[in-house]
């Protein structure tokens, strides 16, 4: 079913839409949390969360994309799930990696200056994304919006490891360096 | 937990959050990557080698009609293998590269290598590797270094255990471009550095070999990249024998040069040597 098709039944109130909609991207949603939280049952409730919450806010909302509205959804959903299971705790999978590496684009703290709002940081990021290229932006896209292993990474895009591991490490010391430049305080 | 790890973790934590703000188009520039149709694709990984081996056919009948008929005005007749050189020394390149890609372990990546190398060179032709107006000439290391522009990029801190084999120059009004042979003494493998004055534009090969990392900004010059852009030789050979390509990419008044690095080596010793 097409995704106009899907959203008319949101709309119409159909509860086919969650159906269909699980059928078109329980994979592509499920394969999100668990790059998240590298847990099945986790991973399965977040999934069941995002259609309710998909459920929810269309309508009023129309996404343009159902895919990357479902997608954001079940990051957003998974990304607390880890927060409220981990709060802190150090263990293994590609979160703590990915945050790890993440650790190195924050600016050094500056004394007691404002700490920025999430929409201004969310600016940056974006106009930040904006000044990369394409293939590189889509790198660091895989694997910090979808926190995806650097090897499959690699096998997505035809790169060697090296040199996926070498475009993100390049491209997290350029958001470093433009993070300090915004004077953003994270 | 150190407090500092604490606020580098607490950092992270929001930017991955924050990430969730990015704008669709982003996003879905990246899904539809993902969704290129089979020929695109399949242009995307062997189309470069199809244009090389094109390119390749055009410099090899350019190279015999010189053979056969073209006189060389800077060179007596005994000079003329030498004036051709230019030519020469890229055909050499894309043949050393060859020889050393039919024996690597890793043959069909190298071949590949080999062909967007002779592709690069090939586009390079159009300006500072011109058959028709260069003229390749054998010189010493000193005088390399005395050359305009391209001199004072020549390496200084050569590794040990060989030697500087040979050293082509090739000059135009335009652009300039020295070629730098070394070869180890026991194993008679080497690398060669090239290295060009591209001028104030770039070519489209040299900002394709960026997109690809091929070549970085000389601010994005490090070991790591060195080290990524090398591969392990094959066995047999010295266990920290690598091969590999890569390029730097500087910026001056006079405009971009250009230094590339190609063949086998240890890691430790080129990161030193291009650094």
């Amino acid at each position: 079913m097409k995704d106009t098709e899907i959203l008319d039944l949101y709309w119409e109130r159909d509860e086919r839409a969650i159906s269909e909609t699980q059928r078109s991207y329980g994979n592509y949603c499920y394969s999100i949390a668990f790059h998240i939280l590298h847990a099945k049952e986790d991973s399965e409730e977040c999934v069941n969360d995002t259609w309710l919450k998909a459920w929810k806010a269309i309508p009023p909302n129309r996404p343009n994309h159902l895919s990357l509205f479902l997608g954001a959804i079940t990051r957003n959903l998974s990304f607390d799930r880890w927060k409220h299971k981990n709060a802190l705790k150090r263990g293994n999978g590609e979160m703590e990696a990915a945050l790890e590496e993440l650790e190195e684009c924050v600016p050094a703290a500056r004394s007691t200056e404002d700490v920025v709002e999430e929409l201004e940081l969310k600016r940056c990021l974006n106009h930040f994304l904006e000044t990369l290229k394409e293939s590189d932006r889509n790198v660091f896209l895989r694997r910090y919006w979808y926190a995806e292993e650097y090897s499959e990474i690699a096998k997505r895009y035809d790169m060697k490891l090296n040199t996926v591991k070498t475009t993100l490490f390049r491209i997290r010391g350029k958001l470093k360096e433009y993070l300090e430049e915004e004077g953003v305080v994270l | 937990m150190s407090e500092k790890q604490n606020y580098k973790q607490d950092g992270a934590i929001r930017l991955f959050g924050a990430l969730s703000g990015v704008d669709e188009k982003y996003l879905a520039a990246c899904e539809n990557e993902k969704k290129q149709s089979g020929v695109v694709v399949f242009m995307h990984k062997y189309g470069k080698a199809m244009a090389a081996v094109l390119c390749l056919a055009v410099l090899g009948a350019g190279y015999m009609a010189m053979q056969t008929g073209v006189k060389y005005n800077d060179c007596a007749t005994s000079e003329a293998p030498q004036a051709v050189a230019g030519a020469g020394a890229e055909r050499n390149e894309a043949k050393d590269m060859e020889a050393a890609a039919s024996d690597a372990p890793e043959a069909d990546s190298m071949e590949e290598s080999v062909l967007e190398n002779a592709e690069q060179l090939q586009d390079g032709t159009s300006s500072e590797h011109s058959v028709q107006t260069s003229a390749t000439v054998e010189m010493t290391l000193t005088e390399a270094r005395a050359l305009n522009v391209v001199g004072q990029y020549v390496p200084s801190d050569w590794p040990v255990g060989g030697e500087v084999s040979q050293v082509l120059g090739l000059g135009t009004a335009n652009a300039e471009s020295v070629t730098l042979f070394w070869t180890y003494n026991e194993t008679k493998d080497g690398f060669f550095i090239n290295i060009d004055n591209l001028g104030e534009e770039l070519p489209v090969w040299v900002t394709e070999e960026i997109s690809e990392n091929y070549i970085v900004d000389k601010e994005d010059f490090t070991k790591e990249y060195v080290e990524s852009q090398m591969k392990s030789s094959s066995e047999g050979s010295e266990a920290d024998a690598h091969t590999g390509r890569f390029g730097i990419l500087y910026e001056d008044a006079s405009g971009y040069v250009l230094v590339r690095f190609n063949g086998s080596g240890n890691v430790d010793e080129i990161w030193e040597l291009m650094n």
